[in-house]
């Protein structure tokens, strides 16, 4: 009990590092805690989904099948269930919202038993006669409760459905009109899911379906059934076949997963690591301390056992704190980040529920981390016997000088850069834990402020370098070329006009295939441009081969002067030789580029194109006047587009704040806390040399300078840290067509360096202030 | 008589220990000359040390006036004292202190480098025979050549006063006289004024002048008409 009160005080004496320690340490348990959680509850809200709902093992679409042929699929071997949708995207009226809405109808069969991709009821009833569900991000986006009416657009005729309620399907988790856009947008975009029966009549296109999924028997490859799916839906206008994995909201959300996992198991442990070593150094400088006090308790009869677990009490307080006070903040931001997911992608089991498993083990870690490293600091009293702890330790053995091995730099330093550097050279563990936290703290924030200002970047590439248009209109199908070029000048206000070419295709490169969007654009064009991200470059589309884009590239392995075969089912079109003429570097989607006029000449087809690229300051305009034309499938302002997607990046703004002040936190702990320590060890010399006659901030200076070189050699290795911190990324992010950019910018490294470099200041003001304090009288008549 | 380099009057210092006062000094009078070379005798809590910490520039009196060539400095903001300390006195301490992550060389050197007219390091390690040891670090020295490292690195600066606090307390009897030879060195070759604070009063049979001090106190003070060397010294 006495030791108890003891350790109490010690620790309450030396409160500052203590609770430095304890920030650190909760950091790091409130990350492990909260990333776990969250990626614990979104994987089982995803295999919730999945199973309950039945989501398929392969997707196709086709241009148009008879709703009575799909059962025939189940007979090609290895598929065990086939099913099919008519899927149809429209356009909607919604009153007093002047963007165009577009909504993908779904029809569902709510008699089928054992439906692929099964709609779930979230809230309200399943709909009747002219009724709908809508996905739930949709209908708060916009506001919508049950009974509210929204208006269609179909086939020229405005038809008026009722919501009856929200719901949501599998393949639909994150709801995204087109791959290429950076963020989901609720409010012009949604799902709406209508009976089979009425939507077919409605649409004109009884007994049709043009989506299917297939759920594989057990044991089955999808590569088995990928060539008899082929042949068999080839005849209905295949558009594009993919397995689960190339499925674009399971791709999204599983690349989401994958990276949440990852950082559970990485980030917190920079930080707890941090805290360990933070607590190894304070306990050994303890021990040190108390070496007398440790004599004579182990003189009176205090066992071995009995002093170790005192000491392992302070790194218990810490654990048992940081442990707490994680865990608490873990369930907050746990909190925080499932609404930002759910604001993401529709999943309606998604709970922030609490895993009593992760709380335990969050717990074992941080009492497991406080008593390692109070027992790695507190082990050399083991070896002390009660006379030798009485004594005063021998003093250091000297071991090489690093002037000796750098004569060279007598001739830059005075004595005051001696005692820093030999400082450095003779707590070589210290020095390189300092080194090791300034670097992880210096990657950290310049790892943040990069990405803080990439998003930047990518916003300026699309907007401003590549998607310079004001206005895209997408028709529903390929219009002749000249007469929708002409349509685009006859509208008032439309300064410029292009038209554009795109079609899902399909590209192998050996064994290897992806999917990706080919764009066929003139040569000339100027409001859409092909624009290099690392070069910082346009280039253009030339006939006799394609443009592939890096993300394309990586997944294919394909470099410039590489051949690949197209498969371009929806213009009926298979196994084209298109050789690679350039790699362009993008960062998101796999795009195909090509010129317009080369793009008609190798599909066969006459000159076509289904979007038109306006340049107009009147685009709300344009949308009225085109409002009711059914041939356009959607109409998008790019201004709005810009700025729903700054809103939506802006959200992880929080999450990038907060771990740029939790690198600043190690930063500032490490050094204030070594500094402090430093401080402790050499008072003796610090007012030695106060005695000789000099100044606070002279004396300051020596601690200083050896502080600042540590803070040098910490950023060095934090340069090529941050490098592969984003290589991990971009290997987690990789699976969702990502990649991100590897180069870091000066004003990033710029950014960490300043944050770091103010944590030095502070930390020495604050011994300048301690070392003009020192009672001279009371520090040098103690003995060395 | 000489001039006055230190002129004490009615110095007091009290301490507060927990809930105790201590009276350290209670108007202590004395003065030290130009060029003598002076001992402080007296035994454990007489307040010898205090008195030293005081003409020293390191500790600050209660009352009373520390006149330094006639200027008080007992007034003195830290950043004079800083000063002082820096020009015109020396310390040589019991237990050395000296800056464990400097050889001997760079000790003196450090405090070489403070002065506008510094004694070179070289001569000074010659002086006081560790010419052959300047690349040590103190803890490859042993106790008696690191006290003479630490009497040259006060030496170094070319100070006014020298005020040693217990110098052979820590040494053997014959390494203490070695380090007393290389006080009495720098006293006579260099004219200055060397104050040595000792409770051993055999030390006081080398000094020009004898302060005996009890209970805060300068009790007496006696001039030695022949001072002995410091090897005839014995205690």
């Amino acid at each position: 009990m006495l030791l108890l009160k003891k350790a109490a005080r010690t620790v309450w004496r030396a409160k500052k590092a203590y609770i430095a320690c304890i920030v650190l340490m909760s950091i790091g348990i409130m990350m492990y805690f909260s990333f776990n959680m969250l990626y614990l509850n979104l994987q089982t809200a995803m295999e919730q989904v999945y199973r309950e709902q039945r989501f398929g093992d392969g997707f196709a679409q086709v241009v148009s099948m008879p709703s009575g042929q799909v059962g025939r699929l189940e007979g090609i071997p290895g598929i065990e269930k086939a099913s099919g949708t008519l899927t149809l995207d429209v356009r909607a009226e919604i009153e007093g919202f002047t963007r165009t809405v577009t909504l993908r109808l779904v029809s569902f069969d709510s008699e089928e038993e054992d439906r692929l991709n099964d709609v779930f009821l979230e809230s309200g009833a399943l709909p009747g006669p002219e009724e709908m569900l809508v996905n739930s991000t949709f209908a708060a986006a916009h506001g919508f409760s049950h009974g509210d009416q929204l208006e269609i657009i179909l086939n020229g005729q405005r038809i008026t459905l009722t919501i009856s309620g929200t719901g949501q399907s599998p393949d639909a988790i994150l709801v995204m009109r087109d791959p290429a856009d950076l963020v989901p947008d609720p409010e012009t975009f949604g799902i709406a899911f209508i009976p089979a029966g009425q939507l077919t009549a409605m649409a004109g296109r009884t007994g049709e379906v043009n989506a299917l999924s297939f759920r594989l028997e057990d044991g089955v490859d999808w590569r088995e059934v990928e060539h008899p799916l082929e042949d068999a839906l080839s005849a209905h206008g295949l558009i594009y076949l993919i397995p689960r994995k190339d499925q674009f909201s399971h791709l999204m959300l599983d690349a989401e997963i994958t990276a949440i996992g990852g950082m559970a198991n990485s980030v917190p442990m920079v930080f707890i690591l941090m805290a360990v070593t933070i607590l190894y150094i304070m306990l050994k400088r303890v021990i040190e301390q108390e070496r007398g006090q440790i004599g004579i308790l182990k003189a009176f009869g205090f066992s071995d056992r009995a002093l170790i677990m005192h000491y392992l009490g302070y790194g218990m307080i810490v654990g048992f704190l940081g442990g707490i006070i994680g865990i608490f903040s873990g369930v907050a931001l746990s909190g925080y980040y499932t609404d930002l997911i759910v604001s993401f992608y529709n999943l309606p089991s998604m709970r922030a529920d609490i895993s009593l498993q992760y709380l335990a083990i969050a717990m074992a870690i941080a009492l497991g981390s406080g008593a390692l490293g109070s027992l790695m600091g507190a082990r050399s009293m083991l070896d002390l016997r009660p006379c030798e702890a009485m004594r005063p330790p021998a003093p250091p053995l000297v071991k090489g000088d690093l002037l000796a091995k750098l004569p060279f730099l007598r001739y830059f330093l005075s004595s005051y850069g001696f005692m820093a550097l030999r400082s450095i050279s003779r707590n070589k563990m210290r020095s390189a834990f300092i080194v090791m936290g300034i670097s992880f703290s210096f990657a950290i924030i310049a790892f943040m402020t990069s990405y803080m200002e990439m998003f930047g970047d990518l916003l300026d590439a699309r907007f401003t370098q590549s998607q310079v248009f004001d206005m895209r209109i997408s028709m529903n199908t390929p219009q002749s070329y000249t007469p929708l070029m002409e349509s685009g000048f006859r509208l008032e206000g439309a300064q410029g006009v292009e038209a554009i070419l795109e079609l899902p295709v399909l590209l192998s490169h050996g064994h290897l295939n992806t999917g990706a969007l080919l764009t066929g654009m003139r040569e000339d064009g100027h409001l859409y441009r092909i624009y290099d991200v690392e070069r910082n470059t346009h280039l253009r589309p030339s006939r006799g081969g394609v443009i592939l884009s890096s993300v394309a590239a990586n997944e294919l392995n394909a470099v410039r002067g590489s051949v690949l075969l197209m498969d371009a089912p929806s213009a009926g079109r298979e196994e084209i030789s298109l050789p690679v003429l350039d790699i362009v570097s993008e960062n998101f989607g796999a795009a195909v580029y090509i010129e317009l006029e080369s793009l008609w000449e190798i599909l066969d087809v006459p000159p076509t194109a289904n979007t038109l690229l306006l340049q107009t300051d009147q685009a709300m305009d344009i949308i009225n006047a085109l409002r009711y034309n059914d041939t356009i499938a959607s109409m998008t302002e790019q201004a709005q587009v810009r700025q729903h997607t700054e809103t939506m990046l802006e959200s992880n703004g929080a999450m990038f704040l907060f771990m740029q002040l939790a690198g600043i936190a190690i930063a500032y702990a490490i050094i204030t806390n070594t500094a402090s320590i430093s401080l402790s060890e050499r008072k003796r010399e610090y007012a030695t040399l106060r005695v000789l006659g000099m100044q606070p901030k002279e004396v300051c200076e020596i601690m200083s300078f050896e502080y600042w070189v540590l803070l040098i050699l910490g950023m060095i290795p934090g340069i090529p840290l941050v490098y592969l911190m984003k290589l991990g990324l971009n290997d987690m992010m990789g699976s969702a067509d990502m990649s991100l950019p590897l180069d870091t910018s000066v004003t990033s490294y710029l950014t960490a360096g300043v944050l770091c470099a103010l944590a030095v200041f502070i930390s020495n003001l604050s011994a300048r202030r301690r070392i003009a304090t020192f009672d001279m009288v009371d520090v040098l008549k103690e003995r060395e | 008589m000489t001039e006055k380099i230190l002129e004490i009057k009615g110095l007091t210092k009290e301490y507060r220990m927990g809930q105790v006062i201590v009276h350290a000094l209670r108007g202590a009078d004395f003065s030290i000359y130009e060029g003598e070379f002076v001992v402080i005798l007296g035994p454990s809590g007489s307040g010898k040390s205090t008195i030293l910490n005081i003409c020293g520039g390191i500790d600050i009196p209660t009352g009373g006036q520390v006149l330094y060539r006639g200027t008080d400095i007992s007034s003195y903001k830290p950043k004079q004292l800083t000063q002082y300390r820096r020009t015109a006195v020396g310390f040589v301490f019991q237990f050395y202190n000296l800056i464990q992550n400097l050889t001997a060389f760079e000790n003196i050197s450090l405090s070489a480098e403070l002065s506008g007219s510094p004694i070179p390091p070289a001569q000074l390690l010659e002086q006081v025979g560790l010419d052959g040891r300047g690349g040590h670090f103190p803890s490859q020295l042993s106790g008696g050549e690191q006290q003479r490292i630490a009497i040259a690195r006060a030496i170094a600066k070319n100070p006014d006063l020298l005020l040693c606090d217990e110098p052979t307390g820590a040494l053997d009897f014959s390494t203490g006289v070695s380090v007393l030879r290389v006080l009495r060195d720098f006293n006579t070759e260099y004219k200055k004024t060397v104050a040595v604070i000792t409770h051993n009063a055999g030390i006081a049979d080398m000094a020009d002048r004898v302060l005996q001090v009890r209970d805060g106190l300068i009790e007496s003070v006696t001039v030695n008409e022949h001072p002995l060397p410091p090897e005839e010294v014995s205690w």
